[in-house]
């Protein structure tokens, strides 16, 4: 029961995060971490 | 092999090697970083490939988008194994587990700290939100003052000029953290870091397993010896939860283990298990090598 209930949870949340990542890429969060990711981030190094 | 698998990630997740006066920053600026490195990895390192999971989460909150493909990464990750890439492919990891060999004094942290990190993980989600500012980037990561910060001020001096309270506090953090993991046993993961916090709410339903065998009448069952505790990176007892937020899947437990009661549900990972205890009568998921 246990097991089902665990096989249960696991396949709603998988679906969940798969979902939320294509959501992620219609949106083009990756170009968003790209641009954070080029750029020295002066927060990162202690200077703001 | 755990430790090959974190030096081969920490050197495949930093070896850039177009560091070079002549570029305006030192650092790389191509088009891998698109992709997350699913552990601590601070993107500023001028030998990072790819971007820091928590600094773009964090940077998106920022801008008032929600990142939905960081939430479903983390979340995929999580699914899968847990905390498991905290083990094997976290640099952060590994470093802290090189300055624990250091001879000093070695205390145990409190257990009510484990749930410290729980508390930076919320305020790395509302500050972002709420103030505008990577509170964790900003105030504490240690990964961006030794990786980044140290290296980008040397190579660009005119950076001194800019320093002041973050800088400051920021050094302080990097010698408390130093100090803690000379100390303790993996002091920022156990206490402070919010992606092994997110990870380690999977633990319990992750593909990947830890199993205690806790049947008495079993040859190979638990008999709570605590070795597994005295070996273990996190200082966690694998025999009281095996889905514990904090067991980092580092399989140590497994191969100490005299009397083979503990066991992965991936057979690999049983290899490690000791021979004499594998001679035995062992039930189910074992796979004694």
């Amino acid at each position: 029961m246990v097991n089902k209930k665990r096989v249960l949870i696991f396949s709603i949340l998988s679906i969940i995060f798969v979902v939320m990542i294509v959501v992620g890429l219609m949106k083009n969060d990756i170009s968003l971490i790209e641009q954070f990711g080029k750029f020295l981030c002066l927060d990162c190094i202690g200077i703001s | 092999m755990r430790r090959i698998s974190q030096v081969f990630f920490t050197i495949l997740f930093n070896s850039y090697p177009g560091v070079n006066p002549g570029e305006r920053s030192f650092m790389y600026q191509g088009s891998l970083k698109k992709v997350c490195v699913p552990i601590l990895n601070c993107y500023s390192c001028p030998l990072a490939w790819g971007s820091c999971p928590i600094g773009s989460f964090q940077q998106t909150l920022k801008s008032g988008i929600i990142p939905f493909f960081i939430i479903g990464f983390f979340g995929i990750i999580g699914m899968l194994s847990g905390r498991f890439v905290c083990a094997w492919l976290c640099p952060f990891g590994l470093l802290q587990e090189l300055l624990y060999k250091i001879k000093s004094i070695k205390i145990t942290i409190p257990g009510f700290m484990r749930y410290f990190k729980y508390g930076i993980l919320g305020l790395t989600v509302l500050i972002p939100v709420f103030w505008h500012e990577p509170f964790f980037c900003k105030f504490i990561c240690p990964a961006g003052t030794g990786e980044a910060s140290i290296w980008q001020i040397l190579m660009q001096p005119m950076l001194i000029n800019s320093i002041g309270f973050f800088f400051t506090l920021k050094y302080m953090f990097l010698i408390v953290f130093i100090a803690g993991s000379i100390t303790m046993k993996r002091f920022f993961c156990v206490t402070l870091c919010p992606i092994g916090a997110i990870y380690g709410l999977f633990n319990r339903i992750s593909l990947l397993k830890i199993n205690v065998q806790k049947d008495a009448a079993k040859p190979n069952a638990c008999t709570e010896c605590n070795n597994c505790r005295n070996h273990c990176p996190m200082d966690i007892a694998i025999y009281r939860n095996a889905a514990h937020f904090d067991c980092i899947r580092c399989m140590k437990c497994i191969d100490v283990c005299p009397n083979g009661s503990v066991s992965s549900n991936i057979p690999y990972f049983n290899q490690g298990q000791r021979e004499d205890a594998s001679s035995g009568d062992i039930s189910g998921s074992v796979s004694p090598g």
